[in-house]
């Protein structure tokens, strides 16, 4: 009771001027039984921290998550050869000290510049994670076991209602941005990105496959993703 | 009117020539200047990490005037059975441990190798006052020229202020091998680029190995340079600007054939194998080579000398941190094998010529460094442990050549330092890492005033 009583002091002080703190009082027991409150339109509250960049666990975490799983049901993230082997990328073994995680021996501070080198792995593993990304989901007959392209075909590339729906799909999955339906400018960018790569190809057969997997690498690639 | 000149006039004025708009003039030291980059004084920083004992280099004492009763006792004696140079060493100096050049002032103990042979160049500073016996404060003190914060660092490291001061005028202005590196509110180009060995900077420096087609590059490039609700939102202190500047530099780094000159294979080049020779590299055992001091030392030569890097950091050890009997066993031959690598390193910048045709040497500054020293006796378990009075060595452009600067007493206790004679003088305080790193920048007429804070002290009589 306590604890929901801190919670419930800790959000009402983002609404104090808006609310009388007697009818507050009253609401206690209504979200101790769980029942979700509709906040209705809140301001966004400012920043409480400078922006980050993600360092090396929480982006080796975020990975397979984003990612989802490959037709054998294995995790799929971005690993690097090592020894003739696919190993983990973002661990000793393969580039994680590189990439700044800290040996607790020679450095113990982890670097969370947004540096050249990290940019340069960070191409690397857009590129491998998306390719394992679009072969997972070409052997995937039902789509909403695809992580990818859920929402729409790689061979009915043309679509725009569902090459949007799927890019509004992609843009919470990536970037954990709930785009509207009714909002057309968040993804214009991305849509632009999507046409043009697939009104490059050469073969129909080639468009969806190619333009799905620049929307994937672009999204991973982004600042949005890599900075908190 | 020289350009260093320029320079200082125009820091006295607190101008900067370039960089006036947006957030370039608040992050830009402001005495930047656009100079020309085939003319950009170089840096080299080589640590050893772990804290060194002084009385095996650079501040040695007389083995066989040593007694029992010896406030300080080298007992190089110790280090024989293991390591035949010392037992080389002790002969070669009649007993003393302590190799006084001839024509020389400086004296070095057996650890120094064939760094003795620059002594004209070199200058060392004795009593260093690192203030601290935690290695991470230590190291990040010497780092920055700023005392941390608790363990944090403060400030950016002096690589990175040598290279925000140079401009982004090269690949990597600021490159990192195995150690650390800071940048407190300078430009994201002067950030030290972190490597761990060669075979990273040949990462960095190849292109994608599963690159996509060049017009879908291209595309996601747009894509990225569009910047989305998102990024604006994230794009406090400059970060998204940042990482987009970044990625294009990284594009760009891995785009040509900057990589060339560092393909180190057991197979090389005829241009490499020189590299070899003049760095003592045995290619049967290159991956050793390339992870120890004289790979590390190559792969900084190699980045001055191809104009990737303005200033290098290096670790010219693996940890020296030699609290047990693994001081008599490694720590003669650890600092041995990390000065000598140094030295091959003067040899090699001295040898090569930069696009005007001047000695790369005649542009570099050298600071040679450790987290701090070790005691003067040895403990019961055959080790030294951490003790305050460090020295460092100072070699390069516009430092004077064949100087010591302070000294310890007999029982490697602080004594004071009187700048302007480099005399001990008990009435000021002992050399400190902001007053090399105020004398280092001021000889390479590169400003200091971001360490003001420090109460930095010119050490004149180490200026050429």
């Amino acid at each position: 009771m306590k604890g929901w009583l801190a919670l419930f002091v800790a959000t009402m002080g983002c609404q104090a001027a808006h609310t009388e703190p007697s009818s507050k009082l009253a609401q206690v027991e209504v979200i101790a039984t769980g029942v979700p409150l509709d906040h209705g339109q809140l301001e966004v509250p400012p920043l409480s921290r400078s922006p980050r960049r993600l360092n090396a666990d929480q982006l080796a975490a975020s990975l397979p998550v984003v990612a989802g799983n490959d037709s054998k049901q294995q995790a799929i993230t971005w690993t690097v050869k090592v020894g003739g082997k696919d190993v983990p990328a973002i661990n000793e073994g393969g580039v994680g000290t590189t990439l700044g995680r800290p040996d607790y021996y020679q450095n113990t501070q982890e670097s969370d510049d947004a540096s050249p080198l990290y940019l340069k792995f960070v191409d690397d593993m857009a590129r491998d994670v998306c390719a394992k990304m679009v072969a997972a989901d070409l052997v995937q007959k039902n789509p909403m076991t695809r992580n990818l392209v859920r929402f729409s075909e790689f061979s009915v590339w043309n679509d725009k209602t569902a090459v949007a729906r799927n890019l509004r799909y992609l843009t919470l999955r990536f970037l954990g941005r709930k785009v509207a339906d009714t909002d057309v400018a968040s993804i214009a960018n991305l849509q632009d990105l999507y046409e043009k790569i697939a009104a490059a190809q050469a073969k129909d057969a080639d468009r969806g496959k190619a333009a799905w997997q620049a929307v994937c690498v672009a999204l991973l690639i982004s600042p949005e993703f890599h900075v908190n | 009117m020289s350009s260093i000149a320029r320079r200082r006039i125009l820091q006295g004025l607190g101008l900067a020539s370039a960089g006036f708009l947006g957030r370039d003039l608040l992050k830009s030291p402001a005495f930047a200047l656009p100079v020309d980059p085939n003319k950009n004084p170089l840096l080299v920083v080589a640590t050893f990490p772990g804290g060194w004992d002084q009385m095996l280099a650079l501040d040695p004492r007389d083995l066989s005037k040593t007694t029992i009763d010896s406030a300080a006792q080298p007992s190089y004696d110790l280090c024989v059975p293991t390591d035949p140079e010392v037992q080389k060493f002790l002969v070669e100096t009649k007993g003393s441990g302590v190799l006084q050049p001839v024509g020389s002032k400086l004296s070095f103990g057996p650890g120094i190798g064939r760094m003795a042979q620059h002594w004209q160049d070199l200058c060392l500073i004795r009593s260093l006052d690192m203030g601290t016996l935690t290695h991470e404060v230590g190291r990040r003190f010497l780092l920055t020229g700023k005392f941390p914060r608790g363990l944090e660092a403060s400030g950016s490291a002096l690589g990175t202020w040598w290279a925000a001061q140079g401009g982004d005028s090269s690949p990597i202005p600021n490159l990192v091998v195995g150690g650390e590196s800071y940048n407190e509110g300078l430009d994201i180009f002067a950030s030290g680029l972190r490597i761990n060995a060669a075979k990273d900077l040949l990462t960095v420096l190849t292109a994608q190995g599963a690159a996509l087609p060049p017009a879908t590059e291209s595309a996601i490039t747009d894509y990225l340079m569009k910047k989305g609700c998102g990024d604006d939102l994230l794009n406090g202190d400059g970060l998204v600007d940042d990482y987009l500047a970044s990625r294009n530099k990284s594009l760009l780094l891995a785009s040509g054939k900057l990589g060339v000159p560092f393909q180190f294979t057991a197979t090389p080049s005829a241009e490499i194998q020189k590299l070899y020779d003049a760095f003592h590299i045995n290619s049967k055992i290159l991956q050793l080579e390339l992870a120890g001091p004289r790979g590390q030392v190559m792969l900084a030569g190699q980045a001055l000398a191809q104009g990737i890097s303005q200033a290098v950091s290096i670790n010219v050890s693996d940890s020296i941190d030699h609290h047990d009997d693994d001081w008599e066993l490694r720590h003669a031959r650890d600092l041995r094998e990390g000065f000598n690598a140094l030295a091959d390193l003067i040899d090699f910048l001295k040898a090569t010529p930069d696009k005007a045709g001047v000695a790369l040497w005649s542009r570099t500054t050298l600071l040679v460094c450790s987290d701090f020293a070790r005691t003067p006796k040895v403990n019961a378990r055959g080790g030294r442990d951490h003790h305050l009075a460090s020295s460092c060595l100072l070699a390069g452009k516009g430092i004077k050549g064949d100087t010591v600067i302070g000294a310890t007493d007999s029982g490697l206790g602080m004594q004071g330092l009187d700048p302007l004679t480099g005399q001990v003088d008990p009435n000021q305080n002992a050399a400190r890492p902001p007053d090399v790193h105020a004398t280092l920048l001021h000889a390479a007429g590169l400003g200091y005033s971001h360490i003001s804070n420090q109460m930095p002290r010119l050490i004149t009589a180490a200026l050429a």
